[in-house]
């Protein structure tokens, strides 16, 4: 069929007005877990929702990680690209591979020398970002953790910190910390101009750490959960903030 | 039937009529829903489904005149905010903890903060059937547009001597609440006209997992439940009267 005759058709009996568009804030994000023995690289938006994160296999994206319904694309919507911000955080306690006890919160990433927040720490302070569109790079930022903070978060008044006798952890009173990016919304990284993303344009966004892998979080000593076996879990994420803009209904 | 037209009603309205649908009035207005975070966790939560007066709930928990809708009002959404509140939040609970062994981390909800349901879910938000907001993390990414309490403390209390085996140290009093700051609130802009009588849906879902409650040596469904909520910001469009 001709293209005269399809846009006739889909003027009198299309479920989406072409001609009228609606602008709507959205978000344009993916959460991606790191690989536990260390990488030199994470790629974003390019598992949609119902695949497996490459990091854990065993692990199937939902809306909670991504709503990219579409390999590499953002399908048949406009995206006005308006704030690029980065997450690293550990996973939830609950979706931990491992068992971590009651006790673990205060004591569990911290109280080891080298533990998890130490490399946590290192994984927020190193990276490359860069962001390709149609395979035309746009934006190659370093240390993103850090010039693109989630501008989201927690506000932390006080912690506290819990020990056991055990003689392998090293931490002493006061020592419970937490590492963690810029939580003010303020300090989100702007794009000035705004950057439009036309419809089933290709995708290419990773992280890169160049001078060499992330740190292993596989170390069996790393944590003072009550396992033998700790694999602590790390999610690193990359959200678009900006305009979603489509046909009206 | 020339009763039932537009034009009798109209003239009847203007004529009879309590309300004067020729001029309007916008005031800064706040809906709210809270529902209850159950300690076993869940995979989807609801908001704006129940109205004041239902069973268990009063006008704490949802100022919604009609469940679904804003019924007869219209609504200028400018931000959505999401809040969590415990009637008893009882921090000594942590301190008291002092010497049991292996269950610190459920004596203070600062717990569920930093590696519990505050560190994941997603938010969406549609009206008709069409999604309008979809937020990831929304505990973080939409916090509240008030100011979560102060909490001030000496760092002083009780410590043992060093402690022996299985037994805890504790150091300090954990307070941690969803941002104060303003700027972090999500705005909607642009803003969206939410009309009379549209239904619209709001929920809160875990699909990738239920994440139950950390601190449940302190939360209680029954008598000291934890509150959840979605907060919509904006202005509201009524007739004169």
């Amino acid at each position: 069929m001709s293209p005269e005759i399809l846009d006739s058709l889909q003027k009198r009996f299309g479920s989406a007005d072409f001609s009228r568009y609606q602008v709507v804030r959205g978000q344009k994000y993916d959460f991606c877990r790191l690989l536990v023995s260390g990488t030199n690289s994470v790629s974003f938006f390019s598992n949609p929702i119902g695949s497996s994160d490459p990091a854990a296999p065993t692990v199937f994206k939902t809306l909670e990680q991504t709503n990219l319904v579409k390999n590499a694309s953002f399908g048949q919507e406009y995206f006005a690209l308006t704030q690029i911000r980065c997450y690293a955080n550990f996973v939830p306690q609950a979706r931990q591979s491992f068992t971590p006890g009651s006790n673990f919160v205060y004591r569990g990433y911290t109280a080891l020398a080298d533990s998890a927040m130490e490399r946590l720490q290192t994984v927020l302070n190193t990276g490359v970002l860069e962001i390709k569109f149609a395979q035309k790079l746009y934006y190659q930022i370093a240390r993103p953790f850090v010039q693109c903070p989630p501008g989201f978060g927690i506000d932390v008044q006080s912690l506290a910190s819990s020990r056991t006798g055990n003689a392998g952890e090293t931490q002493v009173s006061d020592t419970n910390w937490l590492v963690r990016p810029d939580n003010r919304a303020v300090s989100v990284y702007n794009i000035d101009p705004i950057q439009i993303i036309e419809p089933e344009i290709q995708i290419q966004a990773a992280i890169n750490f160049p001078n060499g892998n992330t740190p292993s979080f596989s170390d069996v000593t790393l944590t003072t959960a009550n396992s033998a076996t700790n694999s602590t879990s790390v999610e690193l994420g990359l959200i678009f903030d900006g305009y979603v803009i489509r046909p009206s209904q | 039937m020339g009763f039932q037209s537009e034009s009798i009603i109209s003239a009847a309205s203007q004529k009879f009529g309590v309300i004067d649908y020729t001029r309007w009035q916008a005031i800064r207005w706040q809906w709210y829903s809270y529902v209850t975070y159950p300690t076993a966790g869940v995979g989807e939560l609801n908001f704006f489904g129940q109205v004041a007066g239902q069973t268990g709930v009063t006008l704490q928990d949802t100022n919604l005149p009609k469940a679904g809708s804003f019924g007869q009002t219209h609504f200028q959404l400018k931000s959505i905010s999401t809040d969590i509140q415990l009637g008893n939040n009882n921090v000594d609970g942590f301190t008291l903890a002092n010497g049991i062994a292996n269950t610190i981390d459920t004596f203070a909800l600062a717990s569920d903060f930093l590696n519990g349901f505050v560190q994941a879910g997603v938010l969406e938000f549609s009206v008709g059937a069409r999604p309008f907001a979809t937020i990831p993390k929304p505990f973080q990414y939409a916090p509240p547009p008030g100011s979560p309490n102060d909490y001030d403390n000496s760092y002083a209390n009780q410590i043992t001597a060093v402690p022996t085996a299985a037994t805890s140290q504790v150091v300090g009093l954990p307070w941690i609440t969803q941002t104060k700051m303003r700027n972090n609130v999500y705005f909607v802009d642009p803003n969206i006209l939410i009309e009379a009588e549209q239904q619209f849906n709001v929920k809160i879902s875990y699909p990738s997992g239920a994440i139950p409650v950390i601190a449940s040596g302190l939360v209680n469904d029954s008598t000291n439940p934890l509150k959840i909520g979605v907060i919509f910001d904006g202005l509201l469009l009524r007739p004169v009267q």
